[in-house]
C-alpha cells in the first residue's frame, strides 16, 4: 500500500503564543481514516495544514512522495487534495450551484463552457442536477454539503479532507452523504465526532489525545 | 485625567483645528499637539519606533493628498497650482494635530474605554454600542474574509493579473459583505431575544455597555 500523507513530529501554530503538538500518522492508498477528538484540539487545524493554510512550526509532512513545509509545496495540492469545510456556507461561492461547482475546474485552467459542463456532469453524478440553477443560499443544509463536495470532486482529487461532514445533517441526508463518499472510492482523511460516521465509513481511527 | 477629559481635550484639539484658518495658527497647534505626544510618550514610557509607526500610518493619507492636490491641468499638461499647495498644506497640519492628540490622549484607551467616555460625555447610547459593535465585528469580517480567501485556494485560485482574477476579487467583496450583512441580521436577532429593545432608550450605564463589550459571537 502506497503512503500517501505521512506526517512526524508535526507542531502547528495556535494563535501568537501558543502551539500544538500532534500524534504521527500516515494515511494509505485505500484508507479511510478518521480523526478522533476533542473540540479544539486541533482537527480542523490539521486538516488545513494539509493544503498550508495554518503554518508548520516544527516537523516533516510529506503529501504524495514530497516533503511539504513552504507555501509553494502546497500550492499543487490544492485540488488533489479536496477539503470540504465544517461550515459548506464559506465554501459556496455560488451565485449558482453550477457556477459554483465550476469554480476549482476554471482554476485548474478550463475555459468557462468546459468547466460548466464538467460541473453539470459532476452534480448529475451526485444526483443533484436538478439544483443547478439555484442560486446557493436558497438549498437546505444537506443540499449544501452535497454541493460543496461536487465543487471537490469536480477537481479530480486523489484524497478527501473532511471535516466534521455529517455536522448538522439529519440521518437520511447523512445517509445519502455517506453513499456518495463511498461512492467516490477515494481516499480520505476525517475529522468527527459522529460515531455513526466513523463506523459506516472508517477504516481505521486516530485518537488525538485530549 | 480621567478618561472623558481626555477625550474631550481630543475632541477640542481636532475642532480647533477644523476651525483655525491661518498656516502660522495651526503650525502652533501643531506644536502644542507635537509636545503633548513627547509628554505622553515620556510618561508611558513609549518607544519612539512605536511614536515613529504610528505618526508614519498616520500620513499615509497625507502623501496621497499631496500626490493629487497641488497639480492642476492646463492646456500644456501638469502645472503647480498654488491654492492647492495650501489646501494640501492645511490638510497636513490639521490632519497631524488631530491625530497626535489622539495619540497623545486616547493611545492606550481601548474601545470600551473610549465608548464608556463618550457615554458619559453624553453621548447617546445607541452610538456607544455602535461604536463597540464595529470594533467588535471588524475582526470577525477579517475572519471572514480569511475563510473566503482560503476556501477559494482550497479549490486552486491563484491571483494572476487577468480579468477572471478581478471577477473572483470582486466575488470576495461581495461574499465579505453578504456575510456581514447576514450575521447583522443574526446578531440583532440574538440581541433582541436577550432584551435589547427594553434598554435601547435607557441611559447608558457601564454594565450595559460591558454585556456588549464582552458579548461572544451568539451576542
Amino acid at each position: 500500500m502506497s503512503v500517501l500523507i505521512q506526517a512526524s513530529g508535526l507542531r502547528l501554530a495556535r494563535g501568537p503564543q501558543r502551539q500544538l503538538g500532534l500524534p504521527d500518522f500516515a494515511l494509505h492508498e485505500g484508507e479511510r481514516l478518521c480523526l478522533l477528538g476533542p473540540s479544539g484540539r486541533g482537527k480542523t487545524s490539521l486538516l488545513h495544514a494539509l493544503l498550508g493554510f495554518v503554518p508548520l512550526q516544527a516537523g516533516r509532512l510529506q503529501v504524495f512522495g514530497c516533503e511539504r513545509s513552504v507555501e509553494a509545496d502546497f500550492v499543487p495540492l490544492r485540488g488533489p487534495l479536496g477539503l470540504l469545510f465544517q461550515d459548506p456556507v464559506d465554501q459556496l461561492f455560488g451565485p449558482t450551484v453550477v457556477d459554483d461547482v465550476a469554480f476549482g475546474p476554471r482554476n485548474q485552467g478550463l475555459d468557462r463552457q468546459r468547466a460548466g459542463q464538467l460541473a453539470l456532469r459532476t452534480l448529475a453524478s451526485l444526483q443533484l442536477e436538478h439544483l443547478a440553477e439555484r442560486p446557493v443560499q436558497q438549498l437546505s443544509g444537506g443540499e449544501q454539503r452535497l454541493v460543496a463536495l461536487a465543487g471537490v470532486l469536480a477537481m479530480n482529487p486523489r484524497v478527501l479532507l473532511l471535516d466534521e461532514p455529517s455536522n448538522g445533517l439529519d440521518q437520511a441526508s447523512c445517509e445519502r452523504l455517506f453513499t456518495c463518499l463511498l461512492e467516490t472510492g477515494l481516499p480520505m482523511l476525517i475529522a468527527s465526532h459522529d460515531q455513526t460516521l466513523v463506523q459506516r465509513l472508517g477504516t481505521r481511527i486516530l485518537t488525538l489525545p485530549a | 485625567m480621567t478618561a472623558p477629559q481626555r477625550l474631550l481635550l481630543a475632541l477640542a484639539g481636532a475642532l480647533g483645528a477644523a476651525l483655525l484658518q491661518q498656516t502660522w495658527q495651526l503650525l502652533a497647534l501643531l506644536l502644542v499637539a507635537g509636545v503633548a505626544v513627547l509628554v505622553a510618550a515620556v510618561l508611558r514610557l513609549a518607544s519612539v519606533r512605536w511614536l515613529l509607526r504610528r505618526i508614519a500610518l498616520l500620513n499615509l493619507f497625507v502623501v496621497l493628498v499631496w500626490l493629487t492636490l497641488p497639480w492642476h491641468w492646463t492646456g500644456g499638461g501638469l502645472a503647480w497650482n498654488p491654492a492647492g499647495v495650501e489646501a494640501a498644506l492645511h490638510i497636513s497640519l490639521r490632519s497631524n494635530i488631530a491625530g497626535l492628540l489622539c495619540i497623545a490622549l486616547l493611545a492606550g484607551m481601548n474601545a470600551f474605554d473610549v465608548a464608556a467616555a463618550a457615554a458619559r460625555l453624553g453621548m447617546p447610547a445607541r452610538l456607544a454600542q455602535l461604536l463597540l459593535l464595529t470594533v467588535r465585528y471588524l475582526g470577525v469580517m477579517q475572519q471572514t474574509r480569511q475563510q473566503v480567501q482560503r476556501a477559494m485556494q482550497a479549490r486552486g485560485f491563484r491571483p494572476r493579473c487577468n480579468w477572471r482574477t478581478l471577477e473572483v476579487l470582486a466575488l470576495q467583496v461581495a461574499l465579505i459583505l453578504v456575510h456581514a450583512l447576514l450575521r447583522a441580521e443574526r446578531v440583532a436577532q440574538a440581541m433582541q431575544a436577550r432584551g435589547l429593545a427594553q434598554r435601547v432608550r435607557a441611559p447608558a450605564r457601564k454594565a450595559d455597555l460591558v454585556g456588549v463589550a464582552t458579548g461572544q459571537e451568539s451576542l
